[in-house]
């Protein structure tokens, strides 16, 4: 897993969206397949750096699991290790904030249009302009 | 617009004239050329999306549209993330379609520094009408909304001079989805205004078609290989033998397709961009900058060295904003509505450089940032955070990590008595040129004063890369405008051959 489960819902807000724990669940696999596939169309130089160093935040991860820390303490100490450490954490999560921002249940639950919604009152509203 | 062609198997073809990309260089340079009655095949490596497809998110734009999935990075300190359209379309389809022209002093600089012919403000001024008028660059009628109105305000009350920016646009309603393809047409891109036309006039479009390699005979390209993928995903060889050939990929694959095929001269040491930090602020009132237009007015008082301008504010791009440091700023996160992100853009002077790597598709880019550079951007950061409090924004947030924010003028000023650290800055950009300068200095430029590669007979450049240093604006329209005289050139140019001939 490119990006840690844990980590993922480490930081995540879900806090006042009132999601089931299945659908939280759900959003946090969403997520996380997310954030493999666009790695995964990444250039390959850039792509195989972010793998080994995904590979080892996992593994400090549970390192750190087993050593009793939080997945907070663990991705803050992570971060002091250098910047490149630093940037993948941040890779990580601009792609999951910027998946889960967008999400339908996310904004539905917000209140907000989602981008398809949004997408059908321009159009409507363009065709009118147009034939205007 | 018309469907491009697909291709169903193998493919051995030959045209007059052969335009690799379909972005702002290409497309202009289509369209022309199509116009004049030419036979012209255009090749363009991304998938087409209509307007009637457009991803209905951010996120899925990324798979769809950018290169890369929007991963693709500048290496350096700090690297410099960079965004490329990979469509039919090109960057058109995925950027704020905003239109100015180079500054005058900037195109009289050029012109003497890399000696090209018939270059300046007066010469250029038709094409940039031209282009103008191709893609309706207009002014937008207000309400702009009020993350533009803040930025103007702001940069006012300082007695900056502001300006409105023109856009690419025709019954534009304002989708503020720009980013992710318009769902309207109403944005001008390559494939509402110039494709269509050229289409109709007979170009021959195939998408999802990627040339691998030029093959030369001499000076002159005798065939173009690539490999285009059917409906299915099977990908298919095909072979392009063509008389004339532009290459119009762009800034960093126009010269990674030339040196791969043994074209190295000046090409792909010179990349220059625009490197732009942003800013996330915070006011007490609501702003609601997600369902407004994206900003239109520029503080334009420093350019060209600087330009501090408004950001497209989607949920998805806020949620990368406050993933710079979530730590400090995940509290915005429920004050979205009272938040808007703006930016600082150098006209930098720092060169980078693009270089093929053996088996793989996108090259290495490299582009270590100047410690000037790196001031210069500060600067414009602490202007901007100036513009920011005069319009009475309560906190700011720069793109930088582990950065406390600014809670007041006094801590930007405090900030800036320290040069920033490179590693912590976050820097992106969507304007990358100048890897292939045009001019007549052949022992700096790679093409002439037309786009035509120094030392080879039917190869040439129609693309940002043929802009020789930084325009400190937003480079499409100077892209559309010296591919329009690029166009011209070459059709005067052969249309003299062929008569020759015939006599």
């Amino acid at each position: 897993m490119l990006a840690p489960r844990a980590y993922l819902s480490s930081f995540l807000p879900f806090e006042g969206l009132n999601l089931t724990p299945a659908a939280q669940d759900n959003l946090i696999n969403e997520t996380a397949r997310f954030v493999r596939d666009e790695v995964m169309l990444a250039p390959f130089h850039l792509r195989a750096g972010i793998v080994v160093f995904a590979l080892l935040f996992n593994l400090w991860l549970a390192i750190a699991r087993l050593g009793g820390l939080s997945t907070v303490t663990a991705a803050t100490r992570w971060e002091k290790f250098g910047a490149p450490m630093r940037s993948l954490t941040r890779l990580i999560r601009s792609l999951a904030l910027l998946y889960f921002c967008e999400h339908p249940a996310v904004l539905e639950k917000q209140g907000v249009l989602t981008a398809k919604r949004r997408q059908e009152i321009f159009r409507a509203r363009h065709s009118s302009r147009e034939a205007a | 617009m018309t469907a491009p062609h697909r291709i169903f198997g193998s493919l051995a073809t030959d045209c007059e004239i052969l335009i690799i990309g379909s972005g702002a260089g290409g497309a202009t340079l289509a369209h022309a050329l199509t116009a004049a009655g030419r036979d012209v095949l255009m090749l363009e490596e991304g998938p087409y999306i209509a307007a009637e497809d457009a991803p209905p998110s951010v996120p899925e734009a990324f798979k769809k549209m950018w290169r890369g999935g929007g991963l693709t990075v500048a290496l350096g300190n700090p690297p410099v993330a960079y965004a490329e359209g990979r469509c039919v379309g090109g960057g058109t389809e995925i950027n704020s379609a905003i239109m100015q022209r180079t500054p005058d002093d900037l195109l009289d600089q050029w012109a003497r520094r890399y000696a090209i012919r018939d270059y300046g403000p007066a010469p250029l001024a038709p094409y940039y009408e031209q282009a103008e008028k191709l893609i309706n660059a207009s002014l937008t009628e207000p309400p702009l909304g009020r993350a533009s109105d803040l930025l103007r305000e702001g940069g006012e009350k300082l007695g900056w001079e502001v300006t409105p920016l023109k856009r690419a646009q025709k019954n534009c309603v304002g989708t503020n989805l720009c980013a992710a393809a318009c769902p309207t047409g109403g944005k001008q891109s390559m494939t509402a205004a110039l494709l269509p036309v050229a289409l109709a006039n007979g170009l021959r479009l195939i998408a999802e078609c990627r040339v691998t390699k030029l093959g030369f005979k001499g000076n002159k390209i005798a065939k173009v290989n690539a490999t285009a993928r059917d409906a299915e995903g099977r990908s298919h060889r095909v072979t392009i033998r063509p008389r004339q050939v532009f290459v119009c990929a762009g800034a960093i694959h126009t010269p990674a397709l030339l040196m791969r095929s043994g074209v190295r001269e000046n090409i792909g040491r010179t990349l220059r961009l625009h490197p732009t930090a942003k800013i996330t602020a915070r006011f007490s009132d609501k702003i609601d900058a997600e369902n407004a237009r994206l900003p239109l007015y520029a503080i334009t008082e420093f350019m060209p060295d600087q330009r501090l301008g408004g950001s497209v504010f989607l949920p998805g791009f806020f949620g990368m904003a406050l993933a710079e440091d979530w730590k400090r700023r995940a509290h915005l996160w429920e004050m979205r509505e009272n938040t808007a992100i703006y930016y600082a853009m150098a006209r930098a002077g720092t060169v980078g450089s693009v270089q093929p790597l053996p088996g793989m598709t996108e090259p290495l880019v490299r582009y270590q940032c100047a410690p000037e550079d790196l001031a210069n951007l500060q600067q414009g950061l602490g202007r901007l955070a100036e513009a920011m409090f005069a319009a009475g924004a309560v906190e700011l947030y720069p793109s930088i990590a582990g950065h406390e924010g600014w809670r007041s003028l006094d801590e930007v000023r405090r900030d800036r008595a320290h040069s920033l650290s490179p590693s912590a800055l976050n820097l992106m950009t969507i304007h990358m040129f100048s890897s292939c300068p045009s001019g007549e200095r052949r022992e700096i430029c790679a093409t002439d004063s037309y786009g035509r590669v120094h030392g080879f007979a039917n190869l040439f450049v129609a693309d940002a890369s043929q802009i020789p240093e930084a325009p400190g604006v937003n480079p499409q329209l100077t892209i559309m405008a010296l591919a329009l005289r690029n166009a011209e050139m070459f059709l005067s140019q052969t249309t003299q051959e062929r008569a020759r001939a015939a006599s």
